[in-house]
């Protein structure tokens, strides 16, 4: 980051398909490698957020494929004023409105931090996998979400506004 | 300072975290070191929880540290075997815990909380945090 100069840009695009040809763990290999890209230009508090967001969003992809012949699009943008994170794949209507619902939520929660602690208890007693990634991002890192299903596919985007938050 | 048990995740076959319960003249301290990243950590660490079941109430625990400084990630899946490591702890122990955390580290400062339940009042009256810079 240049305080005086113009602000460092860097975006990362990123296709993988067919999805159903991964093999190993895809959301620890890209949240390992794209902060150590970030982490040559910024501190180490936005390349922490930028695995934390692409680690949770691919692998909530990974865990919900639902045509194994689809693609996943992942961008991430940084510059002077944000950390975005938007990751594109095929799914369900149901699906959709099952992450459009969580992200409502969060919008609305007073507290997210709290909407955390009772999703998380509430789920583990259930012992039912997923579901706290979306809100971490929001509770935990202080990400803004949106979502949108265009033509079979949702869209998650993660945004960070970087001016006075750092 | 005696090693009562641990547990290990292996990923892609090699050693990625591994979480190792010390004692020495009635202190306790467990260390969480490495990432835990992958899918189920509960399958990897499930002989680490036996283990901490049947160690620790056997033992005379005066104070206990959970260090977390050398934790460098966790997913959201590794949420619930970080509780039940720590559930498992509180519950076989009745003194003070100190929990070294990373100050500048999201997880640490913001979730590691909610997981160790300081909204309690019985763990928030037993926890104190330590936070440590970043090495």
């Amino acid at each position: 980051m240049n305080a005086s100069g113009p602000s460092t840009r860097v975006g990362v695009t990123l296709r993988v398909a067919p999805l159903g040809d991964i093999r190993g763990n895809l959301a620890t290999a890209l949240g390992e490698s794209l902060p150590a890209l970030l982490a040559m230009f910024y501190p180490p508090q936005i390349t922490k957020k930028a695995n934390v967001a692409v680690t949770e969003l691919i692998q909530n992809v990974i865990e919900n494929i639902v045509d194994p012949d689809s693609e996943l699009l992942l961008e991430l943008r940084v510059d002077g004023d944000v950390l975005e994170v938007q990751v594109r794949n095929k799914a369900t209507p149901a699906q959709y409105e099952a992450v459009r619902a969580r992200v409502e939520a969060l919008a609305q929660a007073a507290d997210p931090k709290r909407l955390l602690g009772e999703t998380l208890r509430a789920r583990r007693a259930d012992q039912l996998k997923g579901g706290l990634g979306l809100l971490r991002l929001v509770s935990e890192n202080r990400f803004r979400l949106a979502v949108r299903y265009e033509q079979e596919h949702l869209t998650v985007q993660a945004a960070f506004a970087l001016r006075g938050n750092l | 300072m005696n090693i009562l048990t641990y547990g290990e995740i292996m990923d892609g076959g090699a050693s990625v975290f591994h979480c190792v319960a010390r004692e020495d003249a009635g202190s306790l301290f467990v260390t969480f070191i490495g990432v835990v990243r992958v899918d189920n950590p509960a399958r990897h660490l499930g002989d680490l929880l036996t283990d901490l079941r049947h160690i620790l109430p056997a033992r005379t625990i005066e104070s206990t540290t959970l260090d977390f400084t050398e934790l460098e990630f966790c997913n959201s899946n590794g949420f619930y075997i970080i509780m039940d490591i720590i559930e498992i702890v509180y519950a076989a122990t009745t003194g003070p815990v100190l929990v070294r955390r990373l100050k500048e580290d999201d997880w640490q400062q913001e979730t590691l909380p909610i997981l160790l339940n300081v909204d309690e009042p019985a763990i928030a009256a037993r926890t104190e945090f330590a936070d440590v810079l970043e090495v």
